[in-house]
C-alpha cells in the first residue's frame, strides 16, 4: 500500500556526542557517568561575566566528520545564539551555529543510493532533567557545554529501512573516525526523524518530527508506524498536523509529544563572546591525510585482499579497535589463507579488547590453519595473549597443546561414549542435542585440543559403526 | 594626592600600605555618599596590606601600584564577595572567581576595598536605577555623579580610593568621570579582558580605569591590559603606530553639546595647538545613527546576556511555586529585575524577534559599520579627535518622570566611541559656574598608552590644573 500510492520522505537529524577530553567551551572534563553536578564551572553554567573559549578539538573533530561525509569544509564559519529558555540550559541560549555552519553539502551512499548530507554544525550540548517520585525536577549540568556536531540529512530518504541503515552506517563512520563513542544508549548519538508522506510527483506533505528513538532498530519501527499512520489520516480524509511525536518502545506506536503550531523564534545571532572559524586549505588537508579509513572502504579492500565476503568484511568492520588488531596480525602473516582464520578467531575472543600483540596473534592464527592446534586451542592462547605476551609457537610445543586427531581422537572418543552410555542412546534415537553433549564431552577430555567437526565426524563413526 | 605620588612615596616608605588600606577602609565605612554597596572584610584586606608593607621593606614590590586600595564596580566579580550588579535579582550572590582584571591588580599587590554602586546591569545615566540607593556627587552635591560607574566615580572623585574599576558600554565610565571631575578611560575594546565583567552587550563591554588623571589610568592599565585565554576578543595591543601630531574636533558632536562643554573642547583644542598638534578638518557623518544603533544593538545583546538570570542556578527566585518552569522564571525576572531592565531586554528580543530582525538589528549593525568606517578613514587624516563627553553639565539629582529616550539621547556624546572601538579618555573641566564638564580624547584603536600620555599633557596644561 505504501510504496503504491505514497512515498514517504525521511529527514534525519543527529546529534553526536564528540569525546574530546573536555568541553567545548570549557577545561571541564566530559566523562560520562560522573556523580552529578561535579564536572562543572562557571563558564558551562552560565554564570555572570563567564565567556566561553573553543576547544580547537573539537573544530578538528567536526572537519574529520565533514570530510568523511563528502562535506565542502566552510573557510569561513561563526558561532550563533540559538535563544530559548529551559532549565537544562543555563545561559538561556545555546551557542551552535545556524547561518554559516562548518560543514555543508556532503553526501553518504546507502546501498547505491545518495543521501544528502545538508550540514554538520558544532554546537553545546545542555544538562539532563530528571524527574523524582514526588514530582520535584532535577537537573544534572554534567553534560552541559560537552561538544556535539549536529548532521542534518536531506530529505531523501525513503524507507524505514533505509533510516535504520542510514543511522547506522553514520554512526559507525563516527566510530572509526574516532571521534566519538555514538552509543544510543549513553546518548553519545541521538536521532529525530521528519517524516511526511506525498503521492509521488506531488509536493511535500506535512511533517511531524520524531524524538525519543532510543536504538536503531526501533528508527525502522517509528517511521514504519509513522508513514502507516499518516496515510491512514491522509486516507480518511483527514489532515496531517505538524507536531512532535515521541515514540513509545512498549507497543513500537509514536504519540504526540508537544504540538508545534508556531515554529520557536531563537532570535538567533551571531555570538559576540567569540570570533568566526578561519581555515584555510594547508589546515583542513592535513586533517585530510589523516582521517583513518572508513568501514566501507576497510571493508573493500578486505574482499578484494583477502577474498573475504561481505559477511565476513561486515562482521569485521563491527568495531574499529578489531580492524586494527587484525591489520596489525595480518601483517606478520606468512600465508594469505590463514587471514579468513585470524578474522574469525579475533571476532570469537572480542569482548571489547582485542590481543595486543600482533606477531603472536599471527603465530596462533597460522597454527590453527595448518592444523597443528584445533581453533578452540588457537582461541583460548588468544585470550590468554591478552593478559600477558608469549611465545605461541613455543607454547604450544612445551605445553603440547597440539592438535588430537585420529587414533588419540578415536580413544578420547570412545572413552567419553563409555562414560555416558545414556547419551549414546539418544543419538541413536536421533537427538542433536545429545550429540553436542558428547562432544562437549570430547572437547573437555582433550583439553580442547580436538578439532570439533572432526570429533563429530568420528563420534558418529563409532556410534552409528557399533550397530 | 595622584595614583604617582602615592606609587612613589610607596616606593621610598613615605607611605605605608597599611596606613593607606586603612584610611580607605574607614572611609568606606562611613561612605557618605552611598558609594559602595559592599565592602571587603577589614581584617583581609588589613592583611594584605600587611604583606605589602613586608615587600616594600624586603625591596620586593609586586609592581608600582604594590598596596594601593582600590574599588571595583558591583559589576564585576570579585572572588568571595557579593556582588549585586544593582539588582535585586543578585541580592544574595556571592562571586564563585575572580575577574581576570581584578586577579591581575590583586597579582600586583592592589587591595579592593569595596564594590561600587552602579546603575541596574550598567543600564543607566546616573545610577538612579540602581536598586538600591542612589549616590551622590561628592563635588557636585545637587548633581548626579552620572552613570552608570556613579559609584566608582564617587569614591575616586571623595578621595576614597586612588582608582577604580568601572565598566563602559555606552559611555558609562567617561560620563561619571566628568560629572564627577575626575579621568576616565574607556579602553579599545577587546585590549582589557572581559572575563569577570557581567555581561550587558559583549560587543561594547570594555572595563574602564577611573582615576585623578590620565597618568592614573595609564598606570592601571598597563597592569590589566592585553590578551586573557579565558576572554576570546581579547588581544595584546599591538605596537601601535606612533600618533601623528593633528587632531579634529568632531563636529556632529560639538554642535550637538551646550555652550559651557563647547566652551571646554575649545580650551582643549588650544591646548593641542600649543602642544604641536595641527588641527585639520574631519567628516564623521554616520554618527547621526549612533544612538539607534547603540540602542537596538546593546539591548538586543543584553536580552540574551541577561536572560541566565532566571532564579534556577543562583539569583532570587520567586517564592510562590510555580506550574511550570516559564512561570518560576517570569515570576522570578518579573520580581526581582528593575523597570529598565525589562524595557531594554523587551526591546532587545523585539530586535532581534523574526520579522523584525531585518528591519531592526540588522540595520543597526550595518549602521555601526558605517560609524567603525567613518573612524577608520578620520584616523587617516588625523592623530586624535575631541568631543565632549556630555551634551551638558550633569542633571540635578532625583528628577523623575524624565521620558527614557530623553536620557538615551544624552549618550549621544560616549556611544560613538564605543560602536567604533576606539579609546576614548574623558579628562575634567569646569564650567565658569564651577560646574563639572568633560572632554574626549580619542585616537585609533590600540592607541592607549599614547592617548593616555597626550591626555595627561592636555590635563596638566588646564586653566585651572
Amino acid at each position: 500500500m505504501m510504496t503504491d500510492r505514497y512515498e514517504a520522505v525521511i529527514g534525519i537529524e543527529t546529534h553526536v556526542e564528540l569525546k574530546t577530553e573536555t568541553k567545548i567551551f570549557c577545561s571541564c572534563p566530559t566523562k560520562f557517568g560522573a556523580e552529578p553536578n561535579t564536572q562543572i564551572c562557571p563558564i558551562c553554567m552560565g554564570y555572570p561575566g563567564a565567556l566561553p573559549s573553543l576547544n580547537k578539538k573539537v573544530v578538528d573533530y567536526a572537519i574529520r566528520a565533514g570530510l568523511a561525509l563528502n562535506c565542502e569544509i566552510a573557510r569561513y564559519s561563526k558561532h550563533d545564539r540559538k535563544n530559548y529558555c529551559y532549565p537544562d540550559l543555563p545561559k538561556s541560549y545555546q551557542i551552535s551555529q545556524f547561518e554559516l555552519p562548518l560543514c555543508r553539502n556532503g553526501h553518504i551512499e546507502i546501498n547505491g543510493r545518495r543521501i544528502g548530507i545538508t550540514r554538520v554544525h558544532i554546537e553545546e550540548d545542555a544538562g539532563k532533567l530528571f524527574h523524582d517520585r514526588e514530582g520535584k525536577t532535577l537537573i544534572d549540568f554534567n553534560r552541559c557545554g560537552v561538544p556535539l556536531i549536529e548532521i542534518v540529512s536531506e530529505p531523501d530518504i525513503r524507507t524505514p529501512e533505509e533510516a535504520s541503515e542510514y543511522v547506522s552506517d553514520l554512526r559507525e563512520i563516527m566510530l572509526f573516525l574516532g571521534i566519538s563513542d555514538v552509543k544510543m544508549n549513553e546518548g553519545s548519538l541521538r536521532a529525530d526523524v521528519n517524516v511526511s508522506v506525498r503521492r509521488p510527483g506531488e509536493k511535500a506533505g506535512t511533517k511531524t518530527e520524531i524524538k525519543n528513538i532510543n536504538s536503531i532498530r526501533f528508527i525502522e519501527k517509528a517511521v514504519w508506524f509513522e508513514t502507516e499512520r499518516q496515510i491512514n489520516l491522509l486516507e480518511s480524509g483527514h489532515r496531517i498536523i505538524s507536531e512532535t511525536r515521541r515514540f513509545n518502545e512498549n507497543n513500537d506506536t509514536t504519540e504526540p509529544m508537544r504540538e508545534k503550531e508556531t515554529a520557536d523564534d531563537y532570535r538567533y545571532f551571531p555570538d559576540p563572546d567569540l570570533p568566526p572559524i578561519i581555515l584555510n586549505d594547508q589546515y583542513i588537508d592535513e586533517i585530510k591525510n589523516t582521517l583513518p579509513p572508513l568501514p566501507s572502504d576497510i571493508r573493500k579492500r578486505y574482499i578484494k585482499d583477502f577474498g573475504f565476503s561481505g559477511n565476513l568484511a561486515e562482521r569485521l568492520t563491527v568495531s574499529p579497535d578489531v580492524c586494527e588488531a587484525f591489520n596489525a596480525a595480518a601483517a606478520f602473516l606468512t600465508e594469505k589463507k590463514a587471514a579468513e582464520v585470524l578474522a574469525n578467531l579475533l571476532l570469537s575472543v572480542y569482548d571489547g579488547t582485542s590481543p595486543t600483540d600482533p606477531a603472536q596473534t599471527a603465530a596462533a592464527a597460522e597454527l590453527v590453519y595448518e592444523g597443528t592446534i584445533s581453533s578452540a586451542t588457537g582461541k583460548a592462547l588468544i585470550c590468554e595473549l591478552k593478559t600477558g605476551l608469549f611465545d605461541i609457537r613455543l607454547s604450544v610445543e612445551t605445553r603440547d597443546l597440539s592438535q588430537i586427531r585420529g587414533e588419540e581422537l578415536k580413544k578420547a572418543a570412545v572413552g567419553v561414549m563409555n562414560a555416558d552410555k545414556e547419551a549414546v542412546q539418544s543419538v541413536l534415537g536421533g537427538k542433536e542435542k545429545a550429540v553436542k553433549k558428547l562432544i562437549g564431552g570430547i572437547m573437555k577430555a582433550t583439553h580442547g585440543r580436538a578439532d570439533a567437526a572432526e570429533a563429530e565426524k568420528i563420534l558418529k563413526e563409532l556410534i552409528f559403526q557399533k550397530e | 594626592m595622584t595614583l604617582k605620588t602615592i606609587s612613589e612615596k610607596l616606593a621610598v616608605k613615605e607611605l605605608s600600605p597599611v596606613e593607606l588600606v586603612a584610611e580607605a577602609l574607614d572611609k568606606a565605612e562611613k561612605d557618605g555618599f552611598g558609594c559602595y554597596i559592599s565592602t571587603v572584610d577589614r581584617d583581609r584586606a588589613l592583611k594584605s596590606a600587611v604583606e605589602s608593607e613586608d615587600r616594600y621593606i624586603s625591596k620586593k614590590p609586586l609592581s608600582p601600584l604594590d598596596g594601593i586600595p582600590f574599588a571595583v564596580k558591583d559589576n564585576i566579580l570579585v572572588s568571595g564577595m557579593r556582588m549585586t550588579c544593582g539588582s535585586r535579582m543578585l541580592e544574595d550572590f556571592t562571586a564563585p572567581y575572580d575577574a581576570s582584571a581584578v586577579k591581575r591588580l590583586t597579582d600586583a599587590g592592589c587591595v579592593v576595598i569595596g564594590k561600587t554602586n552602579l546603575d541596574e546591569f550598567g543600564m543607566g545615566s546616573s545610577t538612579e536605577n540602581s536598586a538600591f540607593f542612589p549616590t551622590r556627587n561628592p563635588r557636585y552635591p545637587d548633581r548626579v555623579p552620572g552613570g552608570s560607574s556613579g559609584g566608582s566615580a564617587a569614591a575616586v572623585s571623595a578621595g576614597h580610593v586612588p582608582f577604580a574599576l568601572g565598566s563602559d558600554t555606552g559611555g558609562s565610565v567617561r560620563q561619571p568621570a566628568a560629572f564627577c571631575g575626575i579621568c576616565g578611560l574607556k579602553p579599545t575594546y577587546g585590549s582589557v579582558s572581559r572575563y569577570g565583567l557581567t555581561g550587558f552587550a559583549s560587543s561594547l563591554d570594555v572595563i574602564g580605569i577611573l582615576a585623578d588623571d590620565p597618568e592614573g589610568c595609564s598606570t592601571v592599565y598597563d597592569i590589566i591590559s592585553g590578551k586573557d585565554e579565558f576572554d576570546a576578543t581579547s588581544h595584546d595591543l599591538n605596537d601601535a603606530e606612533a600618533i601623528p601630531r593633528t587632531f579634529a574636533v568632531c563636529e556632529e558632536l560639538y554642535s550637538a553639546a551646550d555652550e559651557d562643554q563647547r566652551r571646554a573642547v575649545d580650551e582643549c583644542s588650544v591646548i593641542l595647538q600649543e602642544l604641536g598638534f595641527r588641527r585639520v578638518s574631519v567628516s564623521l557623518s554616520s554618527i547621526q545613527y549612533s544612538i539607534p544603533a547603540y540602542y537596538i544593538i546593546s539591548s538586543a545583546e543584553a536580552s540574551s546576556n541577561l536572560a541566565r538570570f532566571d532564579g534556577i542556578r543562583y539569583g532570587k527566585r520567586h517564592e510562590e511555586a510555580s506550574d511550570s518552569t516559564d512561570d518560576l522564571v517570569s515570576k522570578s525576572r518579573g520580581e526581582y529585575l528593575g523597570i529598565e531592565v525589562k524595557r531594554r531586554t523587551l526591546l532587545g528580543c523585539y530586535a532581534l524577534s523574526a520579522g523584525q530582525r531585518e528591519d531592526w538589528y540588522q540595520k543597526a549593525m550595518t549602521a555601526r559599520k558605517m560609524i567603525a568606517a567613518d573612524f577608520a578613514s578620520a584616523f587617516k587624516n588625523c592623530g586624535i579627535i575631541i568631543a565632549p563627553t556630555a551634551p551638558s553639565v550633569p542633571p540635578v539629582a532625583g528628577r523623575t518622570n524624565i521620558p527614557p529616550v530623553e536620557i538615551y539621547r544624552s549618550d549621544i556624546m560616549t556611544v560613538p566611541a564605543s560602536l567604533a572601538g576606539i579609546p576614548a579618555v574623558s579628562i575634567p573641566f569646569e564650567t565658569q559656574d564651577h560646574l563639572p564638564t568633560g572632554v574626549q580624547i580619542m585616537s585609533s584603536k590600540d592607541g592607549d598608552k599614547e592617548l593616555l600620555s597626550v591626555s595627561q599633557k592636555i590635563y596638566s596644561m588646564r586653566k585651572d590644573s
